[in-house]
């Protein structure tokens, strides 16, 4: 029985070619994702481990300047006395503004260990720092900006510096720095690398009051045993929050937070997708077994005969699908491995901060794709298998074999197919309703399986209506239309493939679409004021040249300059977060803008009225420190009691508060141009106006300006939207793509079955051009309606969940059918339907005339 | 199966019935369909089996001819060649004025749409097209308009007038024989080549069909070629013509069962 199995096998091996294309595919996906995943935790791991391998023990505590009740200074001192300890190095770290080229640039400032063997990077040119004003700075981001061993740069911290609380006007100071080298810091997972990472002696540090840190590096002393000292340091520094490790401890530490959490989330998101390409490979992998154990039927008649018992017979048919799923699925894993070193080779030369050049083939990666391939080729085959085992042995003696018929749909399965279909489409409607995700998401799963069980009944259904319309090509159109249907079962799991894959790309497309509308009402209403242009640092005046700019800039509709000035109130006792010293954040600063109600109403879209004279807007965030609410009268301090106003919460203001003009001027203080707003035509190019206005920001390098507002935030979604969709539309095309290999698969065995047919047809005259036709039709007949009837339930699955999801999240729900977007989907059907069918019409065409008359 | 008293409206092909019957002799013009020299050579080298071996031959317009031979005689490879379906090795077929063997695969096409009629053993119609869309088929592939009255006359005549709508799998096996028949003769072909037409069918519906064949020879001047290794249904032909190794052995003019018996046997013995 195995022989025979085996050279049956070898016997069909082309009729399995689709089958055994779409499990490599489907399993391939998944190896590759798995390798991808593993390649990326294996240089996270690197690079994380790297920075914390240099140092012998290193202790970490969470708080910035304080440890407890031990000071930041007596606990340095404690670790320095401890027996064992060479060196405690304090590891600085802190962001930066830094200058060069006449530009400023957001850099990672963190201290050079006078020990060279605490310095975890290479030093790939230059020297290393001679004097207390020499740095030096990655290399990868370094030679991107065009710094060398030489150049200067301007270094600043960012943010009020710790020693200056009492005068917040006054800037942190800043150094000028000379370059005297560039290191090699490997990559960067956090900062990527077009982040430069500056590092500065020690001294630098402290006149730059970069001074903050939350590790010390360790190196202990020649032979000191390491646990003793760990120990030791545990004793002498009791704070629960202070931990001691050895830096290997620290590394595997820093690994586990990061990578573990990223390769989770990456599978997390790219396996679904792996299982839905192996999915709708199950349906291809069906129809094969399906079709192949028809052609065999009289064969297994014959065995049964002879004497083969019914159980032999399925046992053979399922250890055949074992052995197709075990090979192709091997094949399948090599193909991902290869797909994700072909991909990762040219992401490995580029800058990207994984190294992908390396590939991290877990033994995970190689089993996980190759049982889950011959699982589903194995339950994919139960059904075919069980079909096969029914033949009586009296099929092997009839002279003619039955011509196919269609089995009839069975009744249970329809009512079945009925109530789970009305029961989860009522959930589904219920949730969408009632903005419930716990009711639509099991009503849209309940909906999705009885559409499902729908399907033999349903898309014949909707073939034989589209066949109608193909009678309009002719005999071809007439023959395809018929022969599309005439195994209601074979055509229904062929579109059925389709459909789930067109449906989820449209129910995406659609929900991004509705989701979109939704964010953008939800940003109108949030943010009333279009563009706002306000100073980084408190106390600075817009530029006139940025107001020129803004003025003269194609879609700004109208623009008012804000007259503005800071505040600075004390905070009410017992308003402190948890664990911040009450001394640091005695009390609150904000910025105070004033504008005309008049130029108010011209450049905000709605809330223009609630600013009136005696009212200050104040932004909703501003409430908890200050200890404020809604309709209290306070007073600013300004000294002469003409600064008390009502509190109205407000979307208007981002931060700090929105008095009138002519308030802000009675109040006496001393005010300059603060802030810009603008509102932008309805008309404008998002794109546009948007990347002109982050230019604006960019250029404007001598006072540093924010540009905020509902076009950028819009913008921001749109983007972030986009994006989504592209990365999870590419994901779900392996699915469509396995699909399209089932159209080709069913027509090609199809073919085979037909051979007679073609041959007759061909004899009747009709010509190898029209019987491609025929094909063709038929394939894009099947593709339009797996497509039509995808993007179909796709858009009303799209509907409920965007309803629930939305609702739920208590936001504005609408509704977008992108009536482009799914045109384009449908039309591609045809030229995939097309592409389908060119191999099985290739071989349908070969069919000689002769071959019809002669017996088989 | 009675045949209506119809005439065909187009008897070009029959100018020569009455004066010439099958003949081994030279081919020449005027056959509805002939070969010469036909050589048709499966496989290659050592292997190759030369199924026809230098056959000269023709068949003259308005007659029932049947082809009979012994199994592997050549008979079905002839029939092949004559109607198009098969490419002979080398030498020449004719049907009417046109040379076979000169067309391309789409001229060949096109001239067994328009100009030849099949009928096979099985019935072969299309399982997804009705009854009368089988029949219709070859004219809707050359996008030629149906003659209704042609059509009711054929399928009258068939029996079949009250099945039209039907699909195969709703008719019998004489049923289907015969929309066969009226798809082989709705288009007016020059030749209706049959391969073993009875060869499926119970013996009464065979005769039938026969009956009706012989019919449609003597009442429209259809010309008929047959293959077959039935001597009852040779002897339904105005003529046999006996193969035997891929040669012509011998033809008969107005054969009996019993005479096309013994010719046979003398070729097996």
């Amino acid at each position: 029985m195995l022989r025979n199995t085996l050279l049956q096998l070898r016997h069909n091996l082309g009729r399995l070619s689709a089958a055994g294309l779409a499990i490599v595919l489907g399993v391939g996906f998944v190896a590759a994702t798995l390798v991808f995943t593993g390649t990326m935790q294996a240089s996270v791991r690197h690079m994380v481990a790297a920075p914390n391998l240099a140092a012998d023990v290193v202790v970490t505590a969470p708080s910035l300047r304080s440890d407890g009740d031990v000071p930041q200074r007596e606990r340095l001192r404690r670790i320095r006395q401890t027996e064992g300890v060479a060196a405690a190095v304090p590891r600085t770290e802190s962001y930066a503004s830094a200058g060069w080229h006449g530009e400023r640039n957001f850099v990672e400032l963190s201290r050079l260990p006078d020990q060279p063997s605490l310095r975890w990077y290479d030093l790939v040119k230059g020297s290393y720092p001679g004097s207390g004003n020499e740095v030096v700075v990655s290399q990868r981001a370094a030679e991107s900006a065009g710094l060398e061993p030489g150049d200067e740069i301007t270094l600043s911290r960012l943010g009020r510096a710790p020693s200056a609380q009492e005068d917040t006007a006054e800037p942190p100071p800043e150094r000028t720095a000379r370059i005297s080298g560039l290191v090699d810091i490997g990559g960067s997972l956090l900062t990527g690398t077009s982040q430069a990472t500056v590092f500065a002696p020690g001294e630098l540090l402290r006149s730059l009051e970069a001074t903050e840190y939350d590790r010390i590096d360790l190196l202990l002393d020649d032979g000191a045993e390491t646990t003793a000292v760990t120990e030791r340091l545990k004793e002498k520094l009791p704070d629960r929050y202070t931990q001691v490790r050895t830096g290997r401890q620290q590394a595997d530490f820093e690994v586990e937070r990061f990578s573990g959490s990223l390769s989770t989330a990456l599978n997390s998101v790219l396996l679904p997708f792996g299982a839905i390409a192996l999915f709708v490979a199950g349906f291809v992998i069906v129809n094969t077994f399906s079709v192949l154990h028809a052609q065999r039927s009289r064969q297994y008649a014959l065995l049964r005969c002879v004497g083969a018992t019914r159980g032999q017979i399925r046992r053979s048919a399922l250890f055949e699908a074992l052995l197709v799923g075990l090979v192709t699925s091997v094949i399948g894993t090599a193909f991902g491995v290869l797909v994700s070193a072909v991909v990762g080779w040219p992401l490995g030369l580029t800058d990207s901060p994984v190294d992908f050049g390396s590939l991290g083939v877990t033994p995970l990666a190689l089993v996980v794709p190759v049982v889950a391939g011959m699982l589903v080729t194995f339950l994919a085959s139960l059904a075919p298998a069980a079909r096969a085992m029914r033949v009586s042995p009296l099929a092997a003696l009839r002279p003619v074999p039955d011509e196919q018929v269609s089995r009839r749909v069975g009744r249970v399965r329809l009512v079945f197919a009925a109530v789970l279909t009305v029961l989860g489409g009522g959930l589904l409607l219920f949730g969408a309703t009632g903005a419930s995700l716990g009711m639509a998401v099991p009503g849209g799963i309940l909906a999705v399986v009885g559409v499902l069980l729908f399907t033999p009944t349903l898309i014949p259904a909707v073939a034989r209506a589209f066949g109608r319309v193909l009678r309009l090509f002719g005999p071809p159109g007439t023959l395809a239309g018929g022969n599309a249907v005439r195994n209601p079962y074979r055509a229904s799991s062929t579109s059925t493939a389709l459909m789930i894959g067109v449906g989820l790309i449209v129910a995406l497309v659609t929900g991004t679409a509705s989701a979109r509308i939704s964010a953008n009402r939800e940003v109108d209403q949030n943010y009333p004021v279009d563009v706002k242009i306000s100073t980084r640092e408190y106390g600075g005046t817009v530029p006139a040249s940025v107001r020129q700019r803004l003025e003269s800039l194609e879609g700004t509709a109208s623009t008012a300059a804000l007259a503005g000035t800071t505040f600075e109130v004390e905070r009410p006792e017992g308003n402190l977060p948890e664990g911040v010293d009450p001394e640091e954040m005695s009390s609150v600063t904000f910025r105070a803008l004033g504008i005309d109600p008049a130029e108010l109403a011209e450049v905000s879209r709605h809330g223009a009225q609630q600013l009136r004279s005696g009212t200050m807007l104040v932004d909703e965030t501003l409430l908890t420190p200050t200890g404020w609410s809604e309709g209290d009268r306070v007073e600013l301090p300004v000294g002469d009691g003409s600064g008390t106003f009502r509190v109205v919460v407000s979307d208007l203001v981002d931060s700090g508060v929105l008095l009138t003009r002519s308030d802000l001027a009675a109040t006496g203080v001393e005010t300059h141009t603060a802030a810009l707003w603008a509102r932008a035509d309805t008309d404008a190019s998002m794109r546009e106006y948007t990347s002109e206005l982050r230019s604006m920001e960019r250029d404007s390098a001598s006072t540093p300006v924010n540009v905020t507002g509902a076009v950028l935030t819009r913008a921001q979604y749109t983007q972030v939207l986009d994006t989504l969709l592209l990365i999870v539309s590419g994901l779900l095309a392996v699915a469509v793509i396995i699909a399209v290999v089932g159209i080709a698969n069913t027509l090609g065995l199809s073919v085979l079955e037909r051979g007679r047919e073609s041959a007759l047809l061909r004899a009747l005259g009709l010509t190898r051009g029209q019987l491609r036709g025929t094909l063709a039709l038929e394939a894009v007949l099947l593709a339009l309606v797996g497509t039509v009837l995808g993007a179909v339930l796709g858009v009303l699955f799209a509907f409920g969940g965007v309803a629930a999801l939305l609702g739920q999240a208590g936001l504005p729900v609408s509704f977008a059918v992108p009536w482009a977007r799914l045109l384009l989907v449908v039309a591609c059907a045809v030229p995939a339907g097309v592409l389908a069918s060119v191999l099985p019409a290739r071989r349908a065409a070969r069919a000689q005339p002769a071959a019809a008359l002669s017996e088989e | 199966m009675n045949i209506p008293n119809g005439s065909r409206p187009d008897p070009a092909t029959r100018e020569d019935s009455a004066t010439s019957t099958t003949s081994a002799a030279e081919p020449a013009s005027g056959y509805a369909t002939s070969a010469s020299e036909l050589v048709k050579v499966y496989g290659s080298g050592e292997a190759g089996v030369r199924a026809l071996d230098g056959v000269d031959i023709g068949f003259a317009g308005g007659r029932f001819s049947a082809i009979m031979g012994p199994s592997g005689s050549g008979k079905s490879t002839l029939m092949h060649c004559l109607a198009g379906l098969d490419t002979p090795s080398s030498g020449r077929v004719m049907l009417g004025e046109t040379d076979l063997t000169e067309l391309s695969d789409k001229q060949l096409t096109l001239t067994r749409r328009d100009r030849i009629g099949f009928l096979f053993q099985s019935f072969n119609l299309l399982p997804t097209l009705t009854a009368e869309q089988n029949i219709l088929l070859p004219l809707e592939l050359s996008g030629r308009e149906p003659d209704r009255q042609w059509l009711d006359t054929l399928t009258e005549a068939l029996g079949i007038d009250q099945r039209l709508r039907h699909r195969p799998s709703e008719l019998s096996g004489g049923q289907q024989q015969r929309v066969a028949v009226a798809r082989a003769l709705v288009t007016r072909p020059e030749v209706v080549f049959a391969d073993e037409p009875t060869g499926a069918l119970d013996s009464k519906s065979g005769a039938n069909l026969l009956e009706f064949l012989r019919g449609s020879v003597r009442q429209f001047g259809q010309t008929v070629v047959m293959v077959t290794h039935d001597p009852v249904a040779a002897s339904y032909a105005d003529s046999v013509v006996l193969l035997a190794d891929g040669t012509i052995a011998g033809h008969i003019d107005q054969p009996t069962p019993e005479a096309v018996l013994d010719s046979l046997r003398r070729l097996g013995g």
